[in-house]
């Protein structure tokens, strides 16, 4: 009979901390468990290829966001336009939808052309008291404001890009500071969109829901920062941004959008977008004013404000601070360059406040112009 | 590039084998990394990677000479140039514009008008981040801690991607040994991998951009508009977003970095269950307060000198890692409050000692009251971070006791889960997170992938639309 023949106890080596892991500090890692990086790629590739069928609709609406026209998305929508079809026949994107009703998402691009049904408003003087006259059909535009009262204040509605979300708060501010104007609802932003590409986002349908919703007064219409690329007309052609078919397509937009928020009951006031630290796209946002310029030019119950030289520099280029009367630099943009510092928001909207008042002569456009000259005239330019 | 982009997952698939095809050859493999490390530093601003290159030569230079000097007053000062090239180009771009705005609105508010130059100098990202590391390297060098590495690994320790723009804050002595030995490919930490980037994902694109776009911008931007309950819920979910932002940043760079081979430090560990301030920082940005502690803190005389100097030490250590996150008073501010208590929990721990008592065990419900007390006054100190100013700062606290009978349609049931997600996922057990970690290790490679697929999709169902950038990318 064999005994079990006792091993000395080895000696135990003494703790040595690694680099790295001395005391309150250690580097992750799971005990020296481990898997050949040929399975943990396999896992990889079958979670894309999962998640990208499972997704496929959304990154089809990924793929097809890209710049219009360039080599990037046409070959990123050849892709994915047949995985979205099998995933489709496979009944794989069903899930998404699923998620997407239960969390109440709405907000899709447009399949056709959104501003095609929008009957535009007519230039006073020109076709709004004659029927038919130039096209237009004879509308019956909504009563000029009353004037507002602490109990009857104007209800003001924030909507847009990325920028009305810098923007709206602030200028909720400044409004509600009048005493004679209130949110009428949260601002309404959904970013990297604009009026250029309907097929991404419909923001004739958004306006509707937030006109339904909200009844708002007046309409903030803040956008523009991301329409500086191709647009495709509804004969099918695609222009590049800044030609003429590209400006003539782009006001038609303009123009229905704030034809639409006139014609649900709102005042509409449409804010040009500013310039940006990278000057190559300056012009662009220089052309963009000017086109929503031309396009509210005239039309009743719509102003225009001028993003762009407000925010200006000497150069007509963009800047970062303004110095206030008292001598004291703001910082009005905020580090990315595009965005607008609070200070910057609220001298925005003492800008459209100004406008609003003056151009409909409301009874509070004494204070509020006073306010904003106030307001502006602590601004000095650099 | 941005984590959480098809860009950047189209980017990994071609990086990832090509990597481990390349490891076994070292000079190769070095090239290809600098060069995919670039492109995707360059993705945002491709000439700012020539910014990255000049610091990566400076430091490398430098780092030579100061080995190569013997004479100890040579050394010294050839440190300092070093550092103090560092400390310039930090200073460059993050500070110009700051100094020249504070020093003029100084001199106006004293009635003296002087009119500079504001150049707008646009930030690089991560620049806060590889300075940092660079500046442990030379340093690192002249305490005969390390002795320099070739061109080549340096290059690849400042510049490798997962941690290039937002850190962790990976030390010279804890990079460069890994890219000594080759890296087994039979045994790679996928699992945790995997783990730490679904659950990083998971708190970016669904809670923190959540957080960000229902609550903490609207509410930041506008205090006066909200009511009290919107207000207090935007300070706590503010807590809950900048952790998930950035402990989410740091999980993607560490399992990226596992995928890859590579081991990176911890950078959080719960931080909202501190017990304390002092613990906290143990916590929270572990990377940075460790290179602040052993560059700055020690440096300066840490707590060897008295009980004055050590205050002195703390304050100034606080106050430069307060503005070492931003060119902003409120920074300062922040750093300052935190300086403050830390400041306080040494003055009672002395006094303790000074009594001869042992250190407190705290019982289940002294934790509890420690716990809520710290991370209260961890987010009175988020509010100066997030505020653009002192007036919004102080805009925010002025509202939170007014309105609280009105409506307040900010404070959604999706707010106050995400919220409460965001805060509570620090106190799950560490034990079930690693059972949960073990199950899913034990997956077939393709029930691993199944899984995983399910996760990303979620993630992408359920964040809002569009990645908005890491907050520290901004540091």
């Amino acid at each position: 009979m064999s005994t079990p023949t006792q091993t000395p106890p080895k000696p135990t080596p003494p703790k040595v901390r690694p680099p790295g892991r001395e005391r309150g500090y250690r580097t992750l890692d799971s005990g020296g468990r481990g898997m050949p990086i040929g399975h943990a790629m396999t896992a990889i590739l079958i979670a894309f290829a999962l998640a990208l069928l499972l997704d496929a609709h959304a990154m089809l609406s990924t793929a097809r966001s890209l710049p219009l026209g360039s080599t990037q998305r046409e070959i990123a929508v050849d892709v994915m336009t047949p995985i979205a079809d099998v995933a489709g026949a496979l009944r794989l994107t069903r899930p998404r939808e699923a998620v997407e009703s239960l969390l109440g998402r709405h907000g899709e691009g447009a399949a056709g052309d959104p501003f095609a049904g929008i009957k535009t408003i007519p230039r006073t003087g020109t076709a709004h008291t004659k029927a038919g006259a130039k096209g237009h059909e004879a509308i019956k535009l909504p009563a000029l404001l009353a004037a507002p009262t602490h109990t009857h204040p104007l209800r003001m509605l924030v909507i847009g890009d990325s920028l009305a979300g810098s923007f709206g708060y602030p200028f909720y501010t400044v409004a509600r500071a009048t005493h004679l104007m209130v949110p009428a609802g949260p601002v309404d932003f959904q970013i990297d969109t604009g009026l250029t590409r309907a097929d991404l986002y419909n923001w004739p349908a958004e306006i509707r829901r937030d006109m339904y919703h909200y009844h708002p007064n007046v309409l903030v219409v803040v956008m523009g920062l991301n329409d500086d690329q191709s647009i495709q007309a509804p004969n099918g052609q695609i222009y590049s941004f800044g030609t003429y078919p590209w400006q003539h397509e782009y006001e038609r937009r303009l123009i229905a959008t704030m034809s639409l928020g006139v014609r649900l009951g709102a005042t509409v006031v449409y804010v040009g977008p500013p310039p940006v630290r990278q000057e190559s796209r300056n012009w662009h946002y220089q052309t963009i004013n000017h086109l929503i310029r031309a396009a509210a030019l005239g039309r009743p119950h719509v102003v225009y404000v001028n993003g762009y030289q407000l925010f200006q520099n000497r150069h007509q280029g963009y800047r970062q601070y303004m110095r206030t009367k008292s001598g004291q630099l703001v910082q009005i943009r905020t580090d990315d360059g595009i965005h607008l510092q609070t200070a910057g928001s609220q001298l925005l909207a003492h800008r459209a406040i100004f406008q609003l008042g003056a151009v409909y002569r409301l009874p509070w456009s004494k204070g509020a112009q006073a306010q904003e000259r106030a307001t502006l005239a602590s601004y000095s330019s650099r | 590039m941005l984590f959480p982009t098809v860009t950047f997952a189209l980017f990994f698939v071609v990086v990832l084998p090509l990597n481990w095809l390349l490891l076994p050859h070292r000079g190769r493999w070095s090239v290809f990394i600098i060069t995919a490390s670039y492109i995707f530093y360059g993705w945002w601003n491709p000439r700012f990677v020539l910014l990255l290159i000049a610091v990566t030569v400076w430091n490398q230079v430098m780092g030579l000479t100061i080995h190569r000097l013997e004479d100890q007053r040579l050394r010294k000062l050839a440190l300092a140039i070093a550092v103090g090239g560092n400390l310039g180009v930090l200073a460059y771009f993050k500070y110009t514009d700051f100094l020249l705005v504070s020093g003029e609105n100084l001199a106006s508010s004293v009635g003296i008008h002087v009119s500079s130059v504001i150049y707008q100098i646009t930030l690089p990202v991560g620049i806060s981040f590889f300075t940092f590391q660079a500046m442990s390297y030379i340093i690192d060098i002249y305490r005969g801690r390390i002795e320099p590495t070739s061109w080549l690994d340096f290059a690849v320790y400042q510049s490798f991607f997962p941690h290039l723009e937002a850190g962790p804050i990976v030390r010279a002595s804890e990079f460069l040994p890994q890219l000594r030995r080759r890296p087994d490919p039979r045994r790679v930490d996928a699992s945790l991998a995997f783990f730490l980037i679904m659950s990083g994902l998971f708190k970016k694109v669904v809670l923190s951009d959540l957080l960000s776009q229902r609550i903490v911008d609207p509410v930041f931007a506008a205090p006066s508009l909200h009511s009290g309950p919107e207000a207090l819920l935007a300070v706590y979910a503010y807590a809950a977003q900048i952790y998930c932002d950035f402990s989410g940043y740091t999980d993607i760079a560490i399992g990226l970095a596992l995928l890859l081979g590579f081991r990176f430090p911890q950078n959080f560990n719960s931080p909202y269950a501190a017990v304390s301030i002092q613990d906290f920082w143990r916590r929270w940005h572990m990377t940075l307060s460790r290179w602040l502690r052993d560059y700055l803190y020690i440096p300066l005389g840490g707590s060897r000198r008295g009980r004055l100097n050590t205050y002195r030490n703390l304050m100034l250590t606080m106050l430069l890692g307060g503005l070492w996150h931003g060119a902003s008073w409120t920074f300062v501010v922040w750093g300052a409050w935190h300086g403050s208590f830390l400041c306080l929990d040494h003055w009672r721990e002395e006094r303790r000692e000074a009594r001869g008592l042992p250190e407190p065990v705290l019982d289940r419900r002294a934790r509890i009251v420690r716990r809520f007390v710290t991370f209260n006054i961890v987010c009175v100190g988020w509010v100066f971070f997030r505020a653009t100013s002192f007036l919004n700062a102080w805009d925010v606290f002025k509202q939170i006791p007014q309105h609280w009978s009105g409506p307040s349609p900010l404070v959604t049931s999706s707010v106050l889960l995400a919220t409460f997600a965001g805060i509570a996922c620090q106190y799950i057990p560490a034990d079930w997170m690693e059972r949960l970690r073990t199950a899913f290790a034990g997956l077939s490679p393709a029930k691993m992938g199944l899984a995983l697929g399910i996760g990303l999709f979620l993630i992408d169902s359920l964040g809002p639309q569009g990645v908005s950038p890491f907050i520290y990318y901004a540091f």
